[in-house]
C-alpha cells in the first residue's frame, strides 16, 4: 500500500506546484495591466497576499461589493454540477453506443453516424442559441438547466470524441491475448474488462473537461446562466482582476484535482502502480 | 491521387469562404438602409434586412473579414511557435531548453482556451493606453492569442513525430554524410514527414478561431465592434428581435418569422458558421488521411 | 477419435500494410486425435498461428474464415462467416506465445487460475477453489505456489509467467490444449522445461496437445504426428517417425527443416536454400525447392499445384516428386 500512497503524494505535490506556478504566471501577466493589484503591489507581494487570502477564506470585495470568494463559491455551485452532469451524460451515451453496438459502431449506418457526429460538431454556442431562439427555452428553471447539460454533453465534438475514444480503446482491448483467453474460457467479459476500460475512459473525460470549461463559459453567456463563466467574463470586462484571477486559478485547481482523481483511480485499479514493481519474484524456472 | 470526399468537401467550403472574403473587399462598407427594418427577402435585399435596416446578405458576406485574415494569423502563430517548440522538444528532448519548454507547454495546456484568451485579452486591453483605438485591430490580436493557445497542442503532436523520426536510422546515416542537424530537421523530418500533420493542425486552428471570434462577437465586448459585421453579432442582433416575440416557436410562428426576415437572420449565419467549421474539420480530416497513408 | 477437425479451411485476411485482403490459408485439412500429441510446424508467415486462432474464434483477421469448416467431435462448430465456434467454454485451452500478454495484468495469478477452475467446477467454495488453484501452480513447477498466487503477472519472470499461463489454460481441464510457440519468447535454457511440462500435463490429463512451432528441434521429441505448413497449405502430414526422417519420400521443405535441425544440433552448416523463380500457378514451394532443378518433372512444378499424395501409412506429401 505504501508505494501507492507515495505515488499519489508525489502526484499531488506536482499538481499543486502546477496550480501555484500558474497563479504566479498569471500574476506576472497582470504586471502589464496598469491599475491591477499586481502592478501596484509587485508580483511577490501580491502572490503572497493572494494565497494567504485563499487559505484564510477572504480575498476582499469584488467590483460588485460582494466578497470575491463568495461570488466564486456561488458561481462554482452553479457551473460545476452542469459540467459534471454533462460529462456523465456524455459517458453514459457513449458507453451505451459502444458497448451496445460493439464491432458495429464502425459500420453504423452512415446517415445516423453523420447525424450524431454532425450534431456533436456544432459549437456549443450555436446549440445554445438554437435552444434559445428556436425552441424557446425559457430564461430560467430546470428546462434551461437540462438544455445546458445536454448541449455540453453533445456539442463541440464532445460526444463524438468520447464515442470514438471509447471505441478505439475497446478495439485495442479486445485484440489482447488475455481477452482471447477469457473468451475461450467463457468468462464474463464486461465485468472483467471494466477496470481495463475505466482508466482510459477517466483519462478521456479528464482531457475533455478542459474543453467543457471553455464551452460552459460561452453557454452560460448565451443562456444567461449566472455561473462561473459569465462571472469571469464580466470580471474581465470590468477589469476586476482579483475576481478574474480567483476564477482562473480556481479552474486550474479543478483540472488538477480531476487529474489527481484519475491518478487515484489508476492506483486503485492497476497493480503495477500499487506494488513496487522492482519486487520481481526470484527464481529461474 | 485518389479522390477524397473530405478533401473536396472541406476544400470547396473553405474556397467559397475565401471567395466571399475577396468579394467583401469590394463591398461598399455599411450600406445604409433604403428600406424599412426587418424586411423580408426582396430583389434589392436578397436575404432581407436586419433590425436596423441594413442589407443582411451583404453583412453576411462582409463578416468574412472578421475571421479569414485573423484566422490565418492564428494559424501562422500556432504553426510557427508550435513548430519551433515541437521541433526542439522532439529533436533534443534532454536539452534544458526543451525541459523548460515542456513545462511551459504543460502549464499552457491546462487552461480552457476561452478562459486563456479572455484573460489575455483583458490584460492586453488594460495595458494599452487607448483600448478603443485598438477596436478594429482587436480581431487580429484575438487571432494571435488563439494561435498562442494552440501552441501546446501543435508542439505536442509535432514533438512526438519528430522524436519518432529522430530515432530512425536515416538520421545517423545523414549525419555521417555530413548534413547538419538543422538540415536534417528542416528538410528530411519536418518537410518530408510532418507537412500533412502541420496542415491538419492549421485547419483545426482555423475552425477553432472562427468559433472563438463568433462567440466573442456574439457577447459583444471583445469581438468585432459594431457596426462592423460578424456572424456572431448578426446572431446577437437577431436574437433580441426574435426572442422578444417569444422565439420562432412562439407566438409569431415560422411563417411570420420568415416573412419578417428574422428567421433568415438566425438561420443563415448559423449555417455559415457550421458549414465553415465543418469544412475546416473536413479538410483537417483529409490531411490526416494523407498523413496516415505516408 | 477425432477431436478437432479442420476441413478445407480457407482464410482471407489483410496482413499488416497490405491494401486488400489476401488468401492466407488455402484449403487446409487438419485433424487432432484425442489424447495424441500433434505438432504443427512452419516458418513465420506460413499461417500456423492464424489457422488455430481462426478455428477457435480468437483471430483478428478480416474477413477470416471464408471457406471450409471446423468440427469438434464430428459436429460442425464453425462455418464461413461465423466468428466464434460453437464450443463449450473450457473445452479448448490455449497457451499463448507471450505470457505477458496472455495474463490479465490487473488480476493476481491465483485469481486467474481460480477463474479457470470455476469454469469446470461451478459452485465451488472460494477456499476450495483457491486450494485447487494452488495445486495447479505447484503442478506446473512453480515453487512457493502460495506466494506466487498472490503475485501479479508483472512480478514474474518470463519462465515463471509462462508456467503460470499454462496453469491458467489447463485448470479448465480442457480436452485439447493448443500451445502456440510457447517457448519462442523464452531463454534457450528454459525451453525444454516448458515443452516437457506440456507433454507431461497433457499425458496426465489425457488431453490432446497441438503444439505449434517453427523450431523442429523442439517438436522432434514429442510428435505423435507432424504436420508441415508452407505458404498457407499443408505440404506434409504424417506420423512422427516417418516425418522426421531426413530422407525421402518426403516433402522437400520437410527435408530442409529436418536437415537444418540436425545441423543445429551437430554444429555443421545447414542445407542451402534453393533459389528459383516462384511459380504463381504451380507449387507454392517451387521458388525454394532444391529438388526441382534436378528433376525431370520441373516443368510440372511451375505449372500445376500438386495434391496431397499418400506415400505410406497415414503419411501424406504434397509434391510432384513423390507422385508416381
Amino acid at each position: 500500500m505504501r508505494p501507492a500512497l507515495a505515488y499519489l503524494a508525489r502526484r499531488a505535490t506536482g499538481l499543486a506546484a502546477v496550480v501555484g506556478v500558474s497563479s504566479a504566471l498569471l500574476g506576472a501577466l497582470l504586471l502589464f495591466a496598469p491599475g491591477s493589484p499586481v502592478a501596484e503591489q509587485g508580483l511577490a507581494a501580491w502572490l503572497g497576499g493572494f494565497w494567504r487570502g485563499v487559505f484564510a477564506g477572504d480575498l476582499g470585495p469584488s467590483y460588485r461589493g460582494i466578497p470575491v470568494l463568495d461570488l466564486v463559491g456561488r458561481g462554482a455551485a452553479t457551473t460545476l454540477p452542469i459540467v459534471g452532469f454533462a460529462l456523465l451524460l456524455s459517458l453514459t451515451g457513449a458507453l451505451g453506443i459502444v458497448l451496445g453496438l460493439g464491432d458495429r459502431v464502425a459500420a453504423l449506418s452512415r446517415p445516423l453516424r453523420l447525424g450524431l457526429h454532425g450534431l456533436s460538431l456544432v459549437p456549443v454556442f450555436l446549440l445554445g442559441y438554437v435552444a434559445l431562439v428556436v425552441f424557446g427555452v425559457p430564461p430560467d428553471g430546470p428546462r434551461r438547466w437540462w438544455a445546458a447539460v445536454f448541449i455540453l454533453a453533445v456539442g463541440d465534438g464532445t460526444l463524438s470524441d468520447v464515442i470514438l475514444g471509447l471505441d478505439a480503446e475497446r478495439r485495442r482491448l479486445v485484440e489482447q491475448d488475455f481477452v482471447h483467453s477469457m473468451r475461450l474460457r467463457g468468462l464474463p467479459l464486461v465485468r472483467r474488462l471494466a477496470p481495463h476500460l475505466a482508466l482510459p475512459l477517466a483519462q478521456l473525460l479528464a482531457a475533455r473537461l478542459v474543453f467543457l470549461l471553455s464551452g460552459v463559459l460561452v453557454l452560460e453567456m448565451v443562456l444567461g446562466i449566472q455561473g462561473l463563466g459569465l462571472m469571469g467574463y464580466r470580471a474581465a470586462v470590468k477589469a476586476d482582476f482579483t475576481l478574474l484571477v480567483a476564477i482562473a486559478v480556481g479552474l486550474t485547481g479543478l483540472v488538477a484535482a480531476v487529474q489527481l482523481g484519475v491518478d487515484a483511480l489508476r492506483v486503485a485499479v492497476d497493480p503495477r502502480v500499487r506494488k513496487d514493481s522492482r519486487q520481481t519474484a526470484r527464481g529461474s524456472v | 491521387m485518389r479522390w477524397s470526399a473530405a478533401g473536396v468537401g472541406g476544400g470547396s467550403v473553405l474556397f467559397a469562404v475565401l471567395a466571399l472574403r475577396v468579394w467583401a473587399v469590394f463591398i461598399d462598407p455599411d450600406p445604409w438602409p433604403s428600406d424599412g427594418a426587418m424586411g423580408g427577402p426582396s430583389s434589392a435585399h436578397w436575404l432581407g434586412t436586419d433590425a436596423v435596416g441594413r442589407d443582411l446578405f451583404l453583412r453576411v458576406v462582409e463578416s468574412t473579414e472578421a475571421f479569414v485574415g485573423p484566422g490565418l494569423v492564428a494559424c501562422a502563430v500556432a504553426l510557427l511557435l508550435g513548430t519551433l517548440a515541437g521541433a526542439a522538444v522532439g529533436y533534443v528532448p534532454d536539452h534544458p531548453v526543451s525541459k523548460v519548454l515542456r513545462g511551459v507547454l504543460t502549464l499552457l495546456s491546462a487552461w480552457p482556451r476561452l478562459v486563456l484568451v479572455v484573460v489575455l485579452l483583458a490584460v492586453f486591453l488594460a495595458g494599452v493606453s487607448d483600448p478603443s483605438a485598438w477596436a478594429p485591430a482587436r480581431v487580429y490580436v484575438l487571432g494571435a492569442l488563439v494561435g498562442l493557445s494552440f501552441v501546446p497542442q501543435v508542439a505536442g503532436v509535432l514533438s512526438e513525430r519528430v522524436a519518432h523520426f529522430r530515432r530512425a536510422r536515416f538520421v545517423d546515416a545523414a549525419r555521417a554524410h555530413g548534413l547538419t542537424d538543422v538540415a536534417i530537421l528542416g528538410r528530411h523530418i519536418l518537410w518530408a514527414n510532418c507537412r500533412q500533420l502541420l496542415l491538419r493542425q492549421a485547419c483545426s486552428v482555423f475552425g477553432a478561431f472562427l468559433l472563438v471570434e463568433t462567440s466573442l462577437s456574439y457577447l459583444g465586448d471583445y469581438g468585432v465592434p459594431e457596426p462592423r459585421p460578424s456572424w456572431g453579432n448578426i446572431l446577437a442582433d437577431m436574437r433580441s428581435a426574435v426572442v422578444r416575440s417569444g422565439g420562432i416557436a412562439g407566438d409569431s410562428g415560422w411563417v411570420e418569422a420568415a416573412r419578417s426576415g428574422g428567421l433568415l437572420g438566425v438561420v443563415v449565419p448559423s449555417l455559415a458558421i457550421v458549414a465553415t467549421i465543418a469544412g475546416a474539420l473536413a479538410l483537417a480530416e483529409y490531411f490526416a488521411q494523407r498523413d496516415a497513408e505516408a | 477419435m477425432t477431436l478437432l477437425g479442420l476441413h478445407g479451411v480457407v482464410v482471407d485476411g489483410t496482413p499488416h500494410g497490405a491494401a486488400a485482403p489476401r488468401r492466407l490459408l488455402d484449403g487446409v485439412d487438419l485433424t487432432v486425435e484425442a489424447g495424441q500429441i500433434t505438432c504443427l510446424v512452419g516458418e513465420s508467415g506460413s499461417g500456423k498461428t492464424l489457422l488455430l486462432r481462426t478455428a477457435l474464434g480468437i483471430s483478428t483477421a478480416r474477413p477470416g474464415l471464408v471457406g471450409g469448416a471446423v468440427s469438434w467431435r464430428g459436429r460442425t462448430v464453425l462455418r464461413p462467416g461465423q466468428r466464434r465456434p460453437d464450443l463449450r467454454a473450457g473445452d479448448a485451452g490455449y497457451v499463448f506465445q507471450d505470457p505477458g500478454q496472455a495474463l490479465d495484468p490487473f488480476r493476481s495469478i491465483g485469481r486467474q487460475v481460480e477463474d479457470s477452475v470455476a469454469v469446470r467446477h461451478r459452485g465451488l467454495a472460494r477456499a476450495e477453489r483457491a486450494r485447487r488453484a494452488e495445486d495447479w501452480l505447484a503442478r506446473v513447477g512453480l515453487p512457493d505456489a502460495d506466494g506466487v498466487a498472490r503475485l501479479h503477472p508483472h512480478e514474474l519472470s518470463g519462465g515463471m509467467a509462462q508456467r503460470a499461463a499454462i496453469a491458467v489454460a489447463l485448470a479448465t481441464e480442457p480436452e485439447l490444449i493448443v500451445a502456440d510457440e510457447p517457448t519462442t519468447g523464452l531463454d534457450w535454457s528454459l525451453r525444454r522445461g516448458i515443452v516437457e511440462l506440456l507433454e507431461q500435463l497433457a499425458r496426465d490429463e489425457g488431453a490432446a496437445l497441438l503444439l505449434i512451432s517453427h523450431d523442429l528441434e523442439v517438436v522432434r521429441r514429442l510428435a505423435d504426428r507432424l504436420v508441415v505448413l508452407f505458404g498457407g497449405q499443408v505440404v506434409e502430414d504424417g506420423p512422427g517417425a516417418a516425418t522426421l526422417r531426413p530422407g525421402p519420400p518426403r516433402h522437400p521443405y520437410g527435408i530442409e527443416l529436418a536437415a537444418r535441425a540436425e545441423a543445429m544440433r551437430t554444429g555443421e552448416p545447414g542445407p542451402a536454400t534453393g533459389r528459383g523463380a516462384t511459380a504463381p500457378n504451380g507449387c507454392v514451394f517451387a521458388g525454394r525447392c532444391a529438388l526441382r532443378s534436378a528433376a525431370t518433372f520441373a516443368d510440372r512444378c511451375a505449372t500445376s499445384p500438386p495434391a496431397l499424395t499418400a506415400v505410406g501409412d497415414g503419411h501424406l506429401v504434397r509434391c510432384h516428386g513423390v507422385e508416381s
